[in-house]
Protein backbone atom coordinates (compact mmCIF):
# COMPACT_ATOMS: atom_id res chain seq x y z
CA UNK A 1 0.00 0.00 0.00
CA UNK A 2 2.76 2.38 0.98
CA UNK A 3 4.83 1.63 -2.11
CA UNK A 4 1.79 2.07 -4.28
CA UNK A 5 1.09 5.48 -2.81
CA UNK A 6 4.71 6.53 -3.17
CA UNK A 7 4.62 5.49 -6.83
CA UNK A 8 1.34 7.32 -7.43
CA UNK A 9 2.69 10.53 -5.89
CA UNK A 10 5.97 10.24 -7.79
CA UNK A 11 4.14 9.80 -11.06
CA UNK A 12 1.90 12.73 -10.14
CA UNK A 13 4.89 15.01 -9.65
CA UNK A 14 6.27 13.95 -13.03
CA UNK A 15 2.93 14.47 -14.73
CA UNK A 16 2.33 17.86 -13.11
CA UNK A 17 5.85 18.94 -14.09
CA UNK A 18 5.31 17.90 -17.70
CA UNK A 19 2.03 19.82 -17.75
CA UNK A 20 3.89 22.88 -16.41
CA UNK A 21 6.31 22.51 -19.31
CA UNK A 22 3.53 22.10 -21.85
CA UNK A 23 1.87 25.20 -20.48
CA UNK A 24 5.10 27.20 -20.58
CA UNK A 25 5.25 26.44 -24.32
CA UNK A 26 1.85 27.98 -24.97
CA UNK A 27 1.89 31.69 -25.79
CA UNK A 28 0.44 33.89 -23.02
CA UNK A 29 -3.33 34.02 -23.46
CA UNK A 30 -3.53 37.66 -22.45
CA UNK A 31 -1.15 40.44 -21.60
CA UNK A 32 -1.99 40.17 -17.91
CA UNK A 33 0.35 38.20 -15.66
CA UNK A 34 -1.48 35.24 -14.17
CA UNK A 35 -3.94 34.51 -16.97
CA UNK A 36 -3.42 30.86 -17.80
CA UNK A 37 -5.23 27.56 -17.65
CA UNK A 38 -3.17 25.97 -14.90
CA UNK A 39 -2.93 22.50 -16.41
CA UNK A 40 -0.82 21.06 -13.54
CA UNK A 41 -3.78 21.71 -11.26
CA UNK A 42 -5.65 18.86 -12.95
CA UNK A 43 -3.18 16.55 -11.21
CA UNK A 44 -3.38 18.43 -7.91
CA UNK A 45 -7.17 18.37 -7.90
CA UNK A 46 -7.17 14.69 -8.79
CA UNK A 47 -4.90 13.99 -5.81
CA UNK A 48 -7.06 16.12 -3.53
CA UNK A 49 -9.97 13.80 -4.31
CA UNK A 50 -8.10 10.52 -4.57
CA UNK A 51 -5.59 10.88 -1.72
CA UNK A 52 -6.07 14.00 0.39
CA UNK A 53 -5.02 17.58 0.88
CA UNK A 54 -1.62 16.70 2.39
CA UNK A 55 -0.63 14.61 -0.62
CA UNK A 56 -1.99 17.23 -3.02
CA UNK A 57 -0.07 19.93 -1.15
CA UNK A 58 3.22 17.99 -1.22
CA UNK A 59 3.01 17.28 -4.94
CA UNK A 60 2.01 20.89 -5.60
CA UNK A 61 5.00 22.19 -3.64
CA UNK A 62 7.51 19.84 -5.29
CA UNK A 63 6.06 20.67 -8.69
CA UNK A 64 6.45 24.40 -7.95
CA UNK A 65 10.07 24.05 -6.83
CA UNK A 66 11.02 21.96 -9.86
CA UNK A 67 9.15 24.08 -12.40
CA UNK A 68 10.65 27.26 -10.90
CA UNK A 69 14.15 25.75 -11.14
CA UNK A 70 13.60 24.48 -14.70
CA UNK A 71 11.26 26.93 -16.45
CA UNK A 72 9.84 29.91 -14.65
CA UNK A 73 12.47 31.20 -12.21
CA UNK A 74 12.82 32.28 -8.63
CA UNK A 75 10.31 35.15 -8.57
CA UNK A 76 7.58 33.08 -10.20
CA UNK A 77 8.02 30.47 -7.46
CA UNK A 78 6.74 32.82 -4.76
CA UNK A 79 3.82 33.95 -6.87
CA UNK A 80 2.99 30.35 -7.63
CA UNK A 81 3.29 29.46 -3.94
CA UNK A 82 0.99 32.29 -2.82
CA UNK A 83 -1.60 31.16 -5.34
CA UNK A 84 -1.18 27.46 -4.61
CA UNK A 85 -1.49 27.74 -0.82
CA UNK A 86 -4.65 29.85 -0.92
CA UNK A 87 -6.14 27.79 -3.71
CA UNK A 88 -5.51 24.42 -2.05
CA UNK A 89 -6.79 25.66 1.30
CA UNK A 90 -10.02 26.94 -0.24
CA UNK A 91 -10.48 23.88 -2.43
CA UNK A 92 -9.96 21.47 0.46
CA UNK A 93 -12.52 23.32 2.60
CA UNK A 94 -15.08 23.48 -0.20
CA UNK A 95 -14.60 19.80 -0.97
CA UNK A 96 -15.07 18.98 2.71
CA UNK A 97 -18.35 20.90 2.80
CA UNK A 98 -19.72 18.30 0.37
CA UNK A 99 -21.86 20.79 -1.51
CA UNK A 100 -19.63 21.12 -4.54
CA UNK A 101 -18.39 18.86 -7.34
CA UNK A 102 -14.81 19.15 -8.65
CA UNK A 103 -16.15 21.75 -11.08
CA UNK A 104 -17.08 24.22 -8.35
CA UNK A 105 -14.16 23.31 -6.10
CA UNK A 106 -11.76 23.97 -8.95
CA UNK A 107 -13.45 27.20 -10.10
CA UNK A 108 -13.11 28.56 -6.57
CA UNK A 109 -9.52 27.29 -6.52
CA UNK A 110 -8.77 29.17 -9.73
CA UNK A 111 -10.20 32.41 -8.37
CA UNK A 112 -8.36 32.01 -5.05
CA UNK A 113 -5.13 31.23 -6.90
CA UNK A 114 -5.37 34.53 -8.76
CA UNK A 115 -6.38 36.42 -5.61
CA UNK A 116 -3.33 35.02 -3.80
CA UNK A 117 -1.03 36.11 -6.60
CA UNK A 118 -2.53 39.58 -6.90
CA UNK A 119 -2.33 40.06 -3.11
CA UNK A 120 1.36 39.11 -3.17
CA UNK A 121 1.98 41.41 -6.14
CA UNK A 122 0.32 44.24 -4.20
CA UNK A 123 2.60 43.50 -1.24
CA UNK A 124 5.84 43.07 -3.20
CA UNK A 125 5.29 46.06 -5.46
CA UNK A 126 3.82 47.97 -2.51
CA UNK A 127 1.00 49.32 -4.58
CA UNK A 128 -2.70 48.63 -4.46
CA UNK A 129 -2.98 49.54 -8.11
CA UNK A 130 -2.41 45.98 -9.28
CA UNK A 131 -6.00 45.43 -8.18
CA UNK A 132 -7.08 47.11 -11.43
CA UNK A 133 -6.42 43.63 -12.81
CA UNK A 134 -9.09 42.21 -10.54
CA UNK A 135 -11.96 41.91 -13.07
CA UNK A 136 -9.79 40.07 -15.61
CA UNK A 137 -8.24 37.81 -13.00
CA UNK A 138 -11.60 36.95 -11.41
CA UNK A 139 -13.00 36.03 -14.81
CA UNK A 140 -9.96 34.10 -15.98
CA UNK A 141 -9.67 32.31 -12.63
CA UNK A 142 -13.27 31.14 -12.81
CA UNK A 143 -13.05 29.95 -16.41
CA UNK A 144 -9.64 28.31 -16.05
CA UNK A 145 -10.63 26.68 -12.76
CA UNK A 146 -13.86 25.33 -14.24
CA UNK A 147 -11.95 23.85 -17.18
CA UNK A 148 -9.46 22.19 -14.86
CA UNK A 149 -12.35 20.96 -12.73
CA UNK A 150 -14.08 19.37 -15.72
CA UNK A 151 -10.90 17.56 -16.74
CA UNK A 152 -10.11 16.41 -13.22
CA UNK A 153 -13.75 15.35 -12.74
CA UNK A 154 -13.49 13.00 -15.71
CA UNK A 155 -10.24 11.55 -14.35
CA UNK A 156 -11.62 11.12 -10.84
CA UNK A 157 -14.67 9.34 -12.22
CA UNK A 158 -12.75 6.96 -14.48
CA UNK A 159 -9.88 5.89 -12.27
CA UNK A 160 -9.66 4.05 -9.02
CA UNK A 161 -6.24 4.79 -7.57
CA UNK A 162 -5.70 4.77 -3.87
CA UNK B 1 -16.66 4.46 -6.17
CA UNK B 2 -20.41 4.99 -5.94
CA UNK B 3 -19.90 7.62 -3.32
CA UNK B 4 -17.49 9.51 -5.55
CA UNK B 5 -19.58 9.11 -8.67
CA UNK B 6 -22.46 10.82 -6.99
CA UNK B 7 -20.25 13.82 -6.36
CA UNK B 8 -19.12 14.19 -9.98
CA UNK B 9 -22.29 15.74 -11.43
CA UNK B 10 -22.27 19.55 -11.12
CA UNK B 11 -24.26 20.58 -8.05
CA UNK B 12 -26.43 23.58 -7.38
CA UNK B 13 -23.57 24.84 -5.23
CA UNK B 14 -21.21 24.73 -8.23
CA UNK B 15 -23.50 26.80 -10.36
CA UNK B 16 -24.08 29.34 -7.59
CA UNK B 17 -20.36 29.60 -6.95
CA UNK B 18 -19.43 30.07 -10.61
CA UNK B 19 -22.22 32.55 -11.25
CA UNK B 20 -21.14 34.41 -8.09
CA UNK B 21 -17.52 34.65 -9.28
CA UNK B 22 -18.59 35.84 -12.73
CA UNK B 23 -20.91 38.43 -11.17
CA UNK B 24 -18.08 39.65 -8.94
CA UNK B 25 -15.90 40.04 -12.05
CA UNK B 26 -18.70 41.94 -13.77
CA UNK B 27 -19.24 44.24 -10.78
CA UNK B 28 -15.49 44.98 -10.55
CA UNK B 29 -15.44 45.64 -14.29
CA UNK B 30 -18.46 47.97 -14.08
CA UNK B 31 -16.94 49.85 -11.15
CA UNK B 32 -13.73 50.29 -13.11
CA UNK B 33 -15.45 51.51 -16.29
CA UNK B 34 -17.65 53.89 -14.30
CA UNK B 35 -14.99 55.35 -12.06
CA UNK B 36 -11.94 55.59 -14.33
CA UNK B 37 -10.49 59.01 -15.04
CA UNK B 38 -7.74 60.22 -17.36
CA UNK B 39 -4.41 60.22 -15.57
CA UNK B 40 -2.19 63.22 -14.89
CA UNK B 41 1.19 61.64 -14.29
CA UNK B 42 2.96 58.32 -14.46
CA UNK B 43 4.96 56.91 -11.56
CA UNK B 44 7.81 54.50 -12.07
CA UNK B 45 8.44 52.12 -9.20
CA UNK B 46 11.39 49.79 -8.94
CA UNK B 47 11.41 47.19 -6.20
CA UNK B 48 8.46 48.97 -4.56
CA UNK B 49 10.12 52.38 -4.39
CA UNK B 50 9.21 55.33 -6.56
CA UNK B 51 12.18 56.18 -8.75
CA UNK B 52 10.66 58.67 -11.18
CA UNK B 53 7.48 60.55 -12.00
CA UNK B 54 6.57 62.14 -15.32
CA UNK B 55 3.65 64.31 -16.43
CA UNK B 56 1.54 62.80 -19.19
CA UNK B 57 1.29 66.15 -20.97
CA UNK B 58 4.82 65.96 -22.36
CA UNK B 59 5.79 63.20 -24.80
CA UNK B 60 9.01 61.37 -24.02
CA UNK B 61 10.88 58.10 -24.08
CA UNK B 62 12.81 56.91 -21.02
CA UNK B 63 14.96 53.89 -20.31
CA UNK B 64 14.19 52.33 -16.92
CA UNK B 65 17.28 50.47 -15.81
CA UNK B 66 17.50 48.09 -12.87
CA UNK B 67 19.61 45.25 -11.57
CA UNK B 68 17.64 42.67 -13.53
CA UNK B 69 17.43 44.51 -16.86
CA UNK B 70 15.81 47.40 -18.67
CA UNK B 71 12.38 48.54 -19.85
CA UNK B 72 11.77 51.35 -22.33
CA UNK B 73 8.94 53.65 -21.24
CA UNK B 74 7.12 55.73 -23.83
CA UNK B 75 4.75 58.61 -23.05
CA UNK B 76 2.84 59.96 -26.05
CA UNK B 77 -0.46 61.79 -26.40
CA UNK B 78 -1.52 61.05 -22.81
CA UNK B 79 -0.86 57.33 -23.23
CA UNK B 80 1.88 55.29 -21.62
CA UNK B 81 3.40 52.01 -22.69
CA UNK B 82 6.56 49.94 -22.44
CA UNK B 83 7.89 49.53 -25.95
CA UNK B 84 10.83 47.28 -25.23
CA UNK B 85 12.37 45.22 -22.44
CA UNK B 86 14.82 42.38 -21.90
CA UNK B 87 12.63 40.44 -19.48
CA UNK B 88 11.89 36.80 -20.35
CA UNK B 89 8.12 36.95 -20.91
CA UNK B 90 7.63 40.49 -22.28
CA UNK B 91 4.19 40.63 -20.64
CA UNK B 92 4.90 44.29 -19.82
CA UNK B 93 5.29 45.09 -23.52
CA UNK B 94 2.23 43.02 -24.44
CA UNK B 95 0.14 44.85 -21.84
CA UNK B 96 -0.11 47.67 -24.36
CA UNK B 97 -1.10 51.27 -23.77
CA UNK B 98 -2.65 52.68 -20.61
CA UNK B 99 -4.11 56.14 -19.99
CA UNK B 100 -6.47 56.06 -16.99
CA UNK B 101 -5.62 56.81 -13.36
CA UNK B 102 -5.08 53.56 -11.50
CA UNK B 103 -3.94 51.56 -14.51
CA UNK B 104 -0.52 50.01 -14.33
CA UNK B 105 1.96 47.99 -16.29
CA UNK B 106 3.88 45.51 -14.23
CA UNK B 107 7.08 43.71 -15.14
CA UNK B 108 7.35 41.07 -12.43
CA UNK B 109 10.79 39.73 -13.48
CA UNK B 110 12.30 43.22 -13.14
CA UNK B 111 10.12 44.26 -10.18
CA UNK B 112 9.15 47.32 -12.16
CA UNK B 113 5.70 48.85 -11.94
CA UNK B 114 4.57 51.79 -14.01
CA UNK B 115 1.32 53.28 -12.80
CA UNK B 116 -0.79 56.25 -13.71
CA UNK B 117 -2.06 58.61 -11.06
CA UNK B 118 -4.71 61.27 -11.53
CA UNK B 119 -5.70 64.53 -9.94
CA UNK B 120 -3.92 67.81 -9.38
CA UNK B 121 -1.80 66.55 -6.48
CA UNK B 122 -0.13 64.03 -8.79
CA UNK B 123 1.89 66.81 -10.35
CA UNK B 124 3.22 68.35 -7.15
CA UNK B 125 6.58 66.74 -7.60
CA UNK B 126 7.33 65.79 -11.17
CA UNK B 127 10.91 64.57 -11.37
CA UNK B 128 13.23 63.19 -13.99
CA UNK B 129 14.99 64.66 -17.01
Amino acid sequence: MKTRKLTTLGLSVALALILSYVESLLPPLMAVPGVKVGLPNVVILFLLYRCGWKEAGCVSLIRLVLSAALFTGFVAFFYGLAGAVLSLLGSALLKKSGRFSPLGVSAAGGVLHNLGQIALAALVLDSGYVFAYLPVLLLSGTVAGALVGLLAGILIQRTDVR
Amino acid sequence: MDHDRKKIAPTRGDIGLIVGCLLAALVCCGLWLGLRRDGAAVIVEQDGRETARYALTKDRTVKIEGAAGYNILVIEGGEVWLSEADCPNLLCVKTGKIRYAGQSIVCLPHKVAVRIVGGASALDAVTGP
